[in-house]
């Protein structure tokens, strides 16, 4: 038996790039190929695979220098489609970009989501460099066909059969490292570590609603927003995040209801530190039926500093010195009996060391 | 400066460019035709014929002018006629320069020139 591949593809343009290339031969191709002893097989990319069962007979190239054209109009749907594909990768990866900028999660998203960045960023590259080995491939085939040598048909195909099965295989388990990685990184798109219900079972570097009041006592209610998520990056190996809400009972019996949110990092340097802090400032700024009120500031003994609110809804604060950074929210219903200077400064010592 | 593709065609575009200066045809007809004008020695595969067709239609040297069931018909338009004659005018003149060497033309310039003491200038056919 012997194989032979025919494209009889016409060179892509503008209007014709949109076509589907995964459609067989047209039956009166099939019917002209066949009347010469050549029968269609199947397809593989651009190719089409025809048979015969003849040695003898007529070959279906007899010109290299028209098989040339065959192979370049090929060569040139590869570079197109690769191209279109460049293209809507970058736009998708610019308007992704554009979008986190907007709402000031630029950092925070190249950080949670950075495994899975470097993993895509990777198979990207193999899918490229694959491209490019098929073109020249292609070249060298066009150059020769070109120069007046025909091709060799004789050659031994066991071992191109053999390296074309081990890269089949070699591509399975690349994707599956791909996705195994992505999970070890613990890095989804949405670069949110999961987000467990209820009181955070250790000690966190930071104070909680119950350091914080000086009489009282204070029970967070699972039932509410009191939950906790923790997790890290190769950015910032630290993340800890609590929120806590419940009700506080003072001596004299009153009850007043209290809700904070800590967000913890300890990052690799103080440069990631102040990034996140810039990040932080961006997204609350960045609520556009919200008002942003920055209040009269503190000495919290930092690098850095901020108090702030966001609507009318509690009080924020930012605090970062050397690679730590806080952020907190407190909010009181029925009173405030944990002052402002309480808490940004328990919030800030925290920090400190 | 470089060739442009199409500028010098190959025998097989060549001798259909010719088949088709007969009258419209379709693709059996143009290989059976090449077939038998050289006698057999040019024989085109089906894969071959294919890529010219489409090359000729996409260049406009020729023109699809009727479908019958699954055979297409093509003729030749005044583009693939200027190119055919153009290559026609092409081997002619590689014919005469062949033809002008074996001339008084041919041995005057010869002898005008003066032989390298290494290189052997005799020409290769003997000369009356």
């Amino acid at each position: 038996m012997q194989y032979r591949l025919f494209s009889g593809w016409q060179e892509p343009t503008l209007r014709t790039i949109w076509k589907n290339r995964n459609i067989p031969p047209s039956q009166e191709e099939q019917d002209f190929h066949a009347s010469y002893g050549w029968h269609y097989v199947a397809q593989r990319g651009l190719f089409y695979i025809y048979a015969r069962e003849e040695e003898d007979g007529r070959e279906m190239h007899t010109d290299p220098a028209v098989q040339a054209i065959d192979i370049g109009a090929v060569s040139k749907w590869i570079r197109w489609t690769e191209c279109f594909f460049a293209v809507v990768t970058v736009l998708v990866l610019g308007v992704l970009f554009l979008l986190m900028a907007g709402i000031g999660e630029v950092f925070f998203f190249l950080a949670e989501a950075f495994g899975f960045l470097v993993c895509s960023a990777l198979l990207l590259a193999a899918g490229f460099v694959c491209t490019v080995r098929k073109l020249l491939h292609l070249r060298r085939l066009r150059q020769k066909l070109r120069a007046g040598e025909c091709l060799d048909h004789h050659k031994p195909w066991r071992k191109g059969a053999v390296g074309y099965r081990v890269r089949s295989v070699l591509f399975v388990v690349v994707l599956a490292l791909y996705f195994l990685l992505s999970v070890v990184f613990r890095s989804d798109i949405l670069g949110n570590d999961p987000i467990q219900n209820g009181v955070y079972p250790g000690d966190p570097p930071f104070p909680r609603v119950a350091e914080l009041i000086d009489e009282g006592e204070f029970t967070p209610d699972p039932s509410k927003r009191t939950m906790y998520s923790e997790g890290g990056t190769v950015f910032y190996p630290v993340k800890l995040h609590i929120w806590e809400e419940g009700e506080l009972v003072l001596p004299d019996g009153k009850t007043q209801m209290v809700y904070l949110r800590v967000l913890y990092y300890e990052t690799r340097t103080p440069a990631i530190a102040e990034t996140i802090v810039r990040d932080m400032l961006r997204m609350d700024q960045s609520y556009e039926h919200l008002s942003f009120e920055e209040l009269p500031p503190m000495e919290l003994n930092v690098e850095y500093s901020i108090l702030y609110r966001v609507g009318d809804w509690g009080t924020d604060l930012i605090v970062r010195n050397g690679n730590k950074v806080l952020q907190s929210c407190l909010y009181q219903e029925g009173g405030s009996d944990i002052t402002l200077e309480t808490w940004a400064t328990r919030m800030a010592e925290s920090i400190q060391s | 400066m470089p060739k442009k593709a199409m500028e010098t065609l190959t025998e097989s575009m060549y001798y259909t460019l010719m088949a088709f200066r007969l009258g419209p045809m379709c693709g059996t007809d143009v290989m059976a035709f090449v077939e038998s004008w050289t006698e057999g020695r040019v024989q085109m595969g089906p894969a071959t014929l294919y890529t010219i067709l489409g090359k000729f239609e996409k260049e406009g040297y020729i023109q699809e002018i009727s479908v019958e069931g699954r055979k297409r018909t093509y003729r030749i338009t005044d583009k693939g006629l200027a190119a055919y004659q153009d290559e026609r005018t092409r081997l002619a003149r590689c014919i005469d320069d062949a033809h002008r060497l074996e001339t008084e033309e041919g041995r005057a310039w010869l002898n005008s020139r003066e032989p390298e003491p290494s290189i052997d200038f005799r020409p290769a056919i003997a000369v009356t």
